[in-house]
């Protein structure tokens, strides 16, 4: 085995370099990648660059518009809603990713187990895959939160269990694809086992359409659990996550209208990034769309 | 297509008999004894007792089960705990005015999404075109909370066009629709506009203009006709977007609509209205699929075989 590891890993490298070549050519897709980076190092840093504390109360400033002091201004409780945001954006992106986890997870395993058994454990996975579809999505995540109380944690699995179908289907689809392929067939041949084929031979063949639904799943996730927060069923007060900062200042849409504006732009901004990456990925690895 | 339309029908029996259950089974696993939820902390256990007797919640889950899916066939879905209510008539008050902000934002979202969808792909590669290709992908990104207050804040509070609370009158209308029915617009829009260059690429319009007909006619009558099946199953699927999306708007509008009445539910640990709630939504959702299922088939002769 070991001396077929170096031309595999530098046809794999090829491979990598050949796609992102591809991905490169698509300029929105690239300014969408280097935003969601900048997301992502702002979040990972915010507690040490915010200019104030997020949680801290000044209620002499309290519902004052944005100042040299305050870009974004400042809301109900005098918070500045820039440090709020960019501790918000930990919080939210955290959930989104773990959600995203938890349904491309078990969503896989699903996928793969019902694509490369077939027969009796597919149509019984599949099958309830359509169950779970069969819910308004948002409904079913409404279902859990009040099954399990609300919370951030609550509120990322309930979203990540509506997705989880998606998942399921699109990998079922692709590991019946593969399952064909000359590779698998020469593995179970040479008496490789189930699970080592689906690891070692199906899975990273698989990836492209995988990563394609992760990046639209992350932008779903964010909606959703900001969704939830806002209705009071996710992130509780005085958390910093955009959906709940939104929700606070959703009555002071008269006289503080900024309060409601700058944590839904940032909740635009990261989908936004996130679709156009995703569209861009898809283009991709499917040429036959462009 | 009657043998259909029954096939289909009877396949659905056993999925709603399973959702019920679903739905039973979780509100089961809530935390907070309904007995205890309804006479107040100050209960003593002999009392919650006997009204868990009385409410038949001491019966095996199966048996609730059971008696729940025979009353609900019945129309009865239990009573509300905390108006006492049934939870029916709870249901029916709130109903139809989330069924017309529904249908008004999916007419609004069909009309324009179609629409701007094949101008998009007639003039592919066009500055239109390009518009309409980043809005699209705006509006899909767009959370319909922040997009409805953003409307408030514009129509409402700036210009004073429209109303930006309650409900009652065609005024009140106007900003949810609109806030609801980008999402699924976008949606619609993106797949027509896909699909119309599928088949504007295709041999037989290509003959069809090689013939001269008119482009109006080329479009709207030949090819159209043909891009509209996939776009009816988006139709059917975003719908139960629009459920998720109406508990969102009702909640910003506050327009008491079953999504407003589904969120007080949750927060008052109302489950047999958070039960009843859920399995209708579902329940409708899944219907609207059967709808344009039925539909398509009628529509494409092709599909009719399958």
């Amino acid at each position: 085995m070991s001396d077929q590891a170096a031309p595999t890993q530098l046809a794999e490298q090829g491979r990598w370099s050949e796609t992102w070549g591809a991905f490169a050519k698509n300029k929105a897709a690239v300014v969408g990648l280097v935003i969601l980076v900048v997301l992502i190092v702002v979040a990972l840093l915010a507690p040490w660059i915010a200019p104030h504390d997020p949680v801290a109360q000044n209620l002499d400033l309290r519902r004052q518009g944005p100042s040299g002091d305050a870009w974004f201004g400042r809301d109900e409780f005098g918070r500045d809603i820039l440090s709020r945001v960019m501790v918000g954006a930990r919080a939210t992106l955290l959930a989104a990713v773990g959600s995203v986890l938890l349904s491309g997870i078990i969503g896989t395993i699903i996928g793969v187990v019902a694509g490369y058994r077939g027969g009796f454990a597919d149509s019984l996975l599949m099958r309830s895959m359509d169950l779970v579809l069969s819910f308004p999505y948002f409904l079913l995540a409404i279902l859990v939160v009040a099954v399990a109380g609300p919370s951030l944690r609550n509120a990322a699995i309930a979203i990540g269990i509506t997705y989880i179908p998606q998942y399921a289907r699109v990998v079922r689809g692709a590991t019946l694809e593969v399952m064909g392929k000359e590779y698998v067939e020469a593995a179970h041949a040479s008496g490789v086992r189930g699970p080592r084929i689906a690891w070692k031979h199906v899975l990273p063949n698989i990836s492209a359409p995988i990563i394609v639904i992760t990046t639209v799943g992350l932008a779903l996730a964010i909606v959703g659990i900001s969704s939830l927060s806002f209705l009071g069923l996710g992130a509780q007060p005085p958390s910093p996550e955009w959906g709940a900062m939104l929700a606070g200042g959703r009555q002071y849409v008269a006289s503080a209208a900024h309060i409601s504006i700058f944590p839904g732009l940032a909740i635009l901004v990261t989908v936004l990034c996130l679709n156009l990456v995703g569209d861009g990925l898809r283009d991709t690895f499917d040429p036959t769309l462009r | 297509m009657a043998l259909y339309i029954a096939k289909r029908v009877a396949q659905i029996v056993p999925l709603l008999l399973i959702i019920a259950f679903v739905v039973f089974i979780a509100l089961e696993m809530a935390p907070g004894d309904p007995a205890t939820l309804l006479l107040g902390q100050n209960a003593t256990p002999a009392e919650v007792a006997k009204l868990n007797a009385d409410l038949g919640l001491d019966r095996p889950v199966v048996v609730q089960y059971l008696s729940f899916v025979g009353d609900a066939v019945q129309g009865d879905l239990g009573q509300s705990y905390r108006s006492g209510r049934d939870v029916v008539s709870e249901l029916s008050r709130t109903v139809g005015v989330s069924a017309t902000l529904a249908i008004t934002a999916m007419l609004l979202a069909i009309i324009v999404g179609v629409s701007v969808g094949i101008i998009s792909a007639v003039k592919q590669y066009t500055w239109i075109d390009n518009v309409v290709r980043v809005g699209v992908l705006a509006l899909v990104s767009v959370p319909v909370f922040w997009l409805a207050i953003l409307l408030i804040i514009m129509f409402s509070v700036k210009l004073s066009l429209f109303p930006a609370f309650g409900w009652g009158t065609y005024d009140h209308l106007v900003l949810p629709a609109l806030a609801l029915s980008t999402y699924p617009l976008a949606v619609i829009a993106r797949l027509t506009r896909s699909s119309m260059l599928e088949v504007l690429g295709s041999d037989y319009v290509r003959t069809a203009r090689a013939a001269g007909m008119p482009e109006r006619t080329v479009v709207l009558k030949y090819s159209l006709k043909n891009a509209l099946g996939p776009v009816m199953t988006v139709i059917g699927l975003q719908f139960g977007a629009l459920i998720g999306g109406a508990v969102l708007t009702e909640t910003v509008f506050g327009i008491p609509g079953l999504g407003r009445l589904m969120v007080t539910a949750i927060e008052g640990r109302d489950y047999p209205l958070v039960r009843g709630a859920v399995l209708l939504g579902t329940v409708v959702f899944v219907l609207i699929n059967l709808i344009v299922d039925v539909l398509y088939k009628w529509v494409d002769p092709r599909q009719r075989e399958i």
